[in-house]
């Protein structure tokens, strides 16, 4: 104890410079540490789309359904490195300047994310191209997965695995990216010019997966027997529905993770926490406004759903969509209010979209993320507007909101239909029709993933209800349209 | 002993191993380059492989005329009703 004390008073007394540099250097690791853990905790919900996506579909397709969610990972995060990366940190002002100079609002950035550059390799130097570069490259690297997750579930039990990774590329390394590029970051020109708000990212993630996804839905067609002579909805019965709303548990946990991955703390630079418009946040408001999100969801799923399991849980996920652009402004009130609204909407959207427009989405993806994404946006034209967004302090306005609005629908939705149209034609995009009937694992895989398991007769619900074996209507389907997908409907 | 470790000087040496050399230089570029051949030649062997796999499923599961006749027995055989 006493050498303790002598050793100490030995020490050299540290000068100002020495504290100010520890404590940078504390400053910089406790952001690294914390994007680190924001990491992990958004791997669930790519654990949880998994589950959700598998759960829901027929037990003829879960391993084929479970591989999409798995590949992902294989092929977005090397797209992702060699491309979208440079795609976020070079675009923001619409086009890179000559020779790749950085945007004004961030000065360095770019030259920070191409594969070659400092800020993607390891490096010891304690400042942003050393400790913080690659944790927050794999932050936005765990959102691209989102947005593939997102669509893959839409779009299950009929397209080939290799169509999906391909569309996947596209939409998680660049569709995505380069929205975030302009309007969720501090130079993004709809920000600096117009006041885009969409904190949390309802639109910039969810909206534009959503449209993305309906361009591709367009063209794939839906599940044979879907849709009846009539064009009336056929419903498959999930084959787990217990795995779905684990699913759907794991993704909700995930989203803890991705709101706190969407602020911004550094003590040496910032008095506090920021948005990714580096406009001044706390954490305990976005977290607020998640769990009441929820719950507003929640409810308004159950009550638009009349208690469907289902859509009560995609109800929340809704809910929280719808309330994310606004999350750093929203009082708990307002935002459980927007939210149960966002939950009914979802579940009147999903009917509209698979009765009426008879757009087969699997898993109600469009609704949820699509439209509640769109929503969440023009929400906050109406309930924030005037707030101060971004280094420039430009006041979000509706107009700002519609200008994003109209700036990511066409970016997102042309490119999920034109490539979709594309591997189409070369009969690329969707799995031959006796496949599809017999199922994909088998063709995929060659076997049945519940060996032990007896094969019991797969049941379609009738659109009035009737739970019936699936066997005849598959198979008169299948022959009525020679294998094509189609809705046709006969007077 | 935390006062003379040397972390500088390690750190120093460990940024002049980094295989095949720090940020912007030809070693860098040579990785990259390489990567993204993997990279695109990963997706077009998804393509392939899983057209070869589905075009000898569909052939067979045709060759068998389960799903032509419609007098066939339900698709108990083909799996179609799983």
């Amino acid at each position: 104890m006493l050498s303790s004390v002598f050793s100490l008073l030995a020490q050299e007394t540290p000068t100002l410079e020495d504290l100010q540099e520890q404590i940078s250097l504390d400053s910089l690791v406790l952001t690294e540490v914390f994007y680190y853990y924001t990491v992990v905790v958004m791997w669930l919900i790519h654990v949880g789309f998994m589950a959700y996506e598998t759960g829901v579909s027929r037990r003829k397709n879960l391993m084929s359904t479970a591989m999409k969610n798995i590949l992902t990972i294989a092929v977005v995060t090397p797209t992702f490195y060699y491309f979208g990366w440079y795609i976020y940190g070079c675009f923001e002002e619409g086009w890179p300047k000559s020779g790749h100079a950085s945007p004004d609002a961030v000065p360095g950035f770019c030259g920070l994310t191409a594969p070659w550059s400092s800020g993607l390799g390891p490096n010891m130097e304690s400042n942003l191209t050393g400790h913080l570069s690659l944790v927050f490259f794999l932050a936005f690297l765990l959102f691209s997965w989102t947005t593939g997750s997102i669509m893959s579930g839409a779009i299950i039990e009929r397209v080939r695995l290799s169509a999906y990774l391909l569309l996947t590329v596209v939409l998680g390394s660049v569709v995505w990216i380069m929205d975030a590029a302009w309007g969720w970051s501090g130079g993004g020109w709809l920000t600096t010019r117009y006041g885009f708000h969409d904190t949390i990212a309802s639109l910039v993630v969810h909206g534009v997966a959503g449209a993305f996804a309906f361009g591709v839905l367009l063209n794939l067609g839906p599940r044979i027997g879907k849709y009846d002579v009539l064009g009336r909805a056929r419903s498959f019965r999930p084959h787990n529905t217990h795995m779905t709303l684990m699913g759907l548990m794991l993704i909700f946990t995930g989203f803890y993770g991705f709101y706190a991955a969407c602020l911004f703390i550094q003590s040496t630079v910032f008095p506090g926490w920021v948005n990714i418009y580096l406009s001044p946040t706390t954490l305990g408001a976005i977290a607020m406004v998640i769990t009441i999100g929820f719950a507003g969801g929640f409810t308004g799923g159950w009550f638009a759903s009349k208690g469907d399991p289902f859509w009560t849980l995609s109800g929340g996920l809704a809910g929280v969509v719808s309330v994310s652009a606004g999350a750093d402004v929203y009082h708990p009130s307002l935002a459980y209010l927007l939210a149960t609204s966002g939950g009914m909407l979802a579940v009147w959207s999903g009917g509209y979209i698979e009765k009426k427009l008879r757009v087969d989405d699997a898993v109600g993806a469009v609704a949820v993320h699509g439209v509640c994404g769109f929503y969440g946006v023009f929400l906050v034209g109406i309930f924030a507007g005037g707030y101060p967004t971004g280094i420039n302090n430009i006041p979000v306005s509706f107009g700002g909101q519609l200008m994003g609005m109209m700036a990511f629908l066409p970016l997102a939705f042309l490119p999920g239909f034109i490539l979709s149209w594309l591997l189409k034609r070369f009969n690329l995009l969707r799995v031959p029709p006796e496949v599809e009937l017999e199922g994909l694992d088998l063709a995929e895989f060659g076997q049945d993933f519940y060996p032990e398991f007896e094969r019991v007769p797969e049941i379609i619900v009738t659109p009035d209800g009737q739970e019936v074996d699936s066997a005849d209507i598959l198979l008169e389907a299948y022959r009525s349209t020679n294998g094509k997908p189609t809705t046709r409907v006969e007077a | 002993m935390f006062d003379t470790f040397p972390y500088d000087e390690w750190s120093d040496t460990v940024t002049d191993f980094w295989t095949w050399g720090p940020a912007n230089s030809t070693g860098t570029y040579v990785l990259t380059v390489l990567g993204c051949i993997l990279m695109v030649a990963s997706l077009i062997g998804w393509v392939w492989l899983e057209k070869q796999k589905l075009d000898r499923q569909a052939a067979a599961l045709r060759a068998s005329g389960a799903f032509e006749q419609p007098s066939a027995p339900g698709p108990q055989a083909t799996s179609a009703g799983d």
